[in-house]
């Protein structure tokens, strides 16, 4: 038995030395808050970028707001300082990268489960409204954050943990999820080869989502909580790929769910922003210079370029 | 509380170091914390089930005493008794529902209309385990190859040993009770290969199985809309899921098992490297196809010996039949065990039933040509046999099958793979799967993979595999999947 001991103790030495580290870490911030500057700018640079919901839910769960944006990177580019301006509280970005539209409804029951919502903001794109749209890393997120052993033995906290202390360590950059061709190339990519391309191609009416979106709704009738769609712009070229693949009516179709839903906003449609390429970084995102703008027709009500039902 | 969870290993550290420590040695002790810390984890997954084990394990084991007791003619009705009893609980909880919904359908096919209605049976977790667990038990007894125990706690034990309740393996009384009645001292070499194991069962079932799970699931969930090509590939690949799920629970198993100081029944023997059907039964779930061979085949057996070869087929046909039905209630599994049973035909008229000839390997170490034609022809068989076994019923089993001879088996198209969720990383486990394989292939004559030479030298080496498959369960894992045994 003391062999036995002696080699666990011995065995288990790398892993007690990286559990030690990564709760020193703690790039999630799950199990402590605190942080260098160093420390708070790597881990917004390495851990957000590896999972954005383990990133943002804790952080919410402590500092819980009653007013939200969900949605994916495109509603993160509403101007957050401006909303809690406009609306004179703070607010949460509760989007994330690449968020499907089952990520946005277990958010939305996340954040309703830790505080008395008064207005949700969700942006929601139609190839987010599609079956086969089912990623979902927020109900691995949740669970992480109720098990620490689970949450410091997962790829993201070792990948993080890694990551962060070779960037202290040779002191350089890591870059994460930054394309490395040109605009053009990368423009190109985005819309022949990427993955969101595969969602127009292959499409079936999500009932599911249309379901959960209802039952939403609902909760924000019985709450008395403002609920407002807003379908972000993209460049007309990501526009055509409705009919490129056929999908003009689908499209009409997810357009007019969400506004038997709740209140809409439709800024992805031509007009003289989206039809120019130099307002965009690649066709789904628009330059953040357009950010108040949106933001203040969102927020304020103030209706300008969007098309409302 | 699931057997790769950090909530068990927290609970096992606990029964480890009391079981090792303020109790070592002393095997009534061991025995009561054995018991206790099964009915903890039994109840932890289904606590309302917790009077129906207990009670069944007292009447198996007030009739195993007295089957001890009586007389020839006594102890074989009390041995019947038993088994209907043990029959009866599994036909209760498991199949009555099935039977009233057949039987209803039967009706109506011949235009007599009926309605009866189906009962609330929540089946017990389990229950095909621990009930196949006490039937033999009192088999045994009645044969004289084993005393019954006088211990209650220590029959309780053998009932409901927490590693294998759920998902088994099924340990015979002959190998469990005796190494509950003696005394266990602390075996070096047995606690590291079970650490072993564990890390490889752990491997099987967090990085291969459960990350093949998402794929699988999507395309079974939209059979209709889907390529043959990509039908024919997911039907392998659920058949390296099932297998790398079953035997990674039950390496698991074995290994917790090994810590405790138990050697408990090897369950899988590498069967993707069989070259028949035949063969394929001898590796696959070996402590369920056992029993059902030693309890089920053999009387039939012989009780069929007179009709030659046609006596031989039907009794394992039947036999085939009864390993499909202990899945489940349904006709799948019944039609899987039938698939199964006319397979054996072939091998039985051309006598090669029986023939266990070794495989032939070249210099390398890897099989020959027409080894590998077997093998491969072996596991697509086994393959056809486990869409019939995923499929909810017979309809979706066609449906599939039919997709799969349709003209599109030779269309392949990443983006219909794409919407059912796999992504480029899942070459990573396609990586990984061969390598695997390649890794069962040449530890082969192991009870498991990571069975590795202990020496000293070999020390370095041996961790650094160790480590290299921790980083890989720790960078690869997926969202935990649950067990596919635990619903049967």
């Amino acid at each position: 038995m003391k062999r036995l001991l002696t080699n666990i103790v011995l065995f288990s030495a790398p892993l007690l030395t990286y559990v030690l580290i990564a709760i020193c870490i703690d790039p999630y911030n799950v199990i402590h808050e605190y942080s260098t500057p160093r420390l708070k700018e790597l881990k917004s640079q390495i851990a957000y970028k590896l999972s954005y919901p383990l990133y943002m839910l804790p952080k919410y769960a402590k500092n819980p707001t009653d007013i939200i944006i969900l949605g994916d990177s495109r509603a993160g580019m509403m101007n957050i300082t401006l909303m809690d301006s406009i609306l004179k509280t703070k607010c949460t970005k509760l989007s994330f990268g690449g968020a499907s539209l089952k990520e946005v409804i277990e958010t939305f029951w996340y954040a309703s489960k830790n505080q008395n919502l008064r207005e949700v903001y969700i942006g929601v794109s139609f190839m987010q409204y599609n079956k086969y749209n089912q990623r979902n890393r927020v109900t691995e997120a949740v669970e992480l954050l109720h098990s620490p052993l689970s949450y410091m033995f997962s790829s993201f906290c070792f990948k993080s943990t890694t990551l962060i202390i070779k960037s202290i360590l040779t002191n350089s950059e890591i870059k994460i999820g930054v394309p490395s061709s040109s605009k053009e190339e990368f423009w190109k990519y985005q819309l022949e080869n990427d993955a969101v391309v595969s969602y127009y191609i292959e499409y079936e009416y999500p009932e599911y989502f249309h379901e959960q979106l209802v039952e939403i709704s609902n909760y924000c009738k019985a709450k008395n909580i403002k609920l407002v769609f807003f379908i972000p712009p993209t460049h007309t070229d990501l526009q055509l790929l409705t009919k490129k693949y056929n999908r003009v009516k689908e499209n009409q179709r997810f357009i007019d769910d969400l506004s038997k839903i709740g209140l809409l906003y439709d800024f992805n449609y031509p007009n003289l922003i989206t039809e120019d390429s130099n307002n965009f970084s690649d066709p789904h995102h628009l330059h953040s210079v357009f950010s108040d703008s949106l933001t203040i027709e969102i927020v304020a009500g103030i209706n300008k370029y969007a098309q409302t039902d | 509380m699931v057997i790769n969870s950090f909530n068990f290993l927290i609970f096992f550290v606990v029964i480890f170091l009391l079981y090792y420590f303020p109790l070592k040695e002393k095997t009534k002790a061991q025995n009561w914390l054995l018991v206790i810390a099964s009915y903890v984890f039994y109840g932890f997954a289904e606590w309302r089930m917790i009077p129906l084990l207990l009670a069944s394990t007292a009447v198996f084991y007030i009739l195993g005493m007295a089957i001890q007791r009586s007389t020839e003619s006594k102890a074989s009705l009390l041995t019947t008794m038993g088994v209907i009893f043990g029959v009866g609980l599994l036909l209760y909880f498991k199949y009555f529902n099935f039977f009233i919904e057949s039987f209803s359908e039967l009706f109506n096919t011949f235009g007599l209309k009926s309605n009866w209605g189906t009962f609330n049976i929540i089946l017990p977790l389990g229950i095909s385990f621990y009930s196949f667990r006490l039937i033999s038990y009192i088999i045994e007894v009645h044969r004289g190859k084993i005393d019954a125990t006088k211990e209650f706690v220590t029959f309780a034990t053998y009932v409901s040993f927490f590693p294998t309740i759920m998902s088994g393996p099924i340990d015979r009384p002959n190998n469990f009770i005796p190494q509950l009645e003696k005394k266990r001292t602390f075996n070096y070499d047995l606690t590291v290969d079970g650490f072993r194991q564990i890390l490889w069962g752990l491997f099987q079932k967090s990085v291969i199985a459960d990350n093949l799970a998402g794929i699988i699931n999507g395309v079974w969930g939209d059979i209709p809309n889907q390529y043959g090509s990509n039908l024919f590939i997911v039907a392998i690949l659920y058949s390296i899921q099932l297998y790398t799920d079953f035997s990674g629970y039950s390496h698991m198993a074995i290994g917790v098992g090994k810590l405790l100081g138990f050697q408990i029944t090897q369950n899988f023997s590498y069967p993707y490297f069989s070259r028949n059907v035949a063969e394929y039964w001898r590796k696959w779930h070996i402590s369920l196809t056992s029993w059902l061979t030693d309890y089920i085949f053999m009387p039939l057996n012989i009780k069929f010996r007179n009709l030659g070869n046609l006596g031989l087929i039907l009794a394992i046909i039947i036999n085939m039949v009864l390993v499909g039905l202990w899945h489940g209630a349904n006709w799948t599994f019944a039609l899987f065990g039938l698939y199964h049973g006319l397979l054996f035909i072939p091998l039985i008229l051309s006598g090669s039933l029986s023939k266990k000839g070794k495989l032939r390997t070249n210099k390398y170490g890897l099989p020959s040509m027409i080894e590998l034609i077997k093998i491969a022809g072996t596991f697509i068989l086994v393959t056809f046999g486990l869409i019939i076994f995923r499929a909810e019923n017979i309809s979706q089993a066609f449906l599939y099958l039919r997709g799969i001879f349709s003209n599109t088996v030779f269309n392949v198209s990443f983006s219909s793979l794409r919407k059912m969720g796999a992504t480029y990383e899942d070459g990573y486990i396609i990586v990984i799967i061969i390598v695997f394989f390649i890794i069962e292939w040449f530890q082969q004559n192991k009870e498991h993979p990571l069975q590795l030479n202990s020496s000293n030298n070999r020390k370095i080496t041996n961790w650094s595999i160790y480590y290299l498959l921790i980083l890989i369960i720790i960078i690869l894992k997926s969202g935990q999947e649950a067990y596919i045994y635990v619903q049967f």
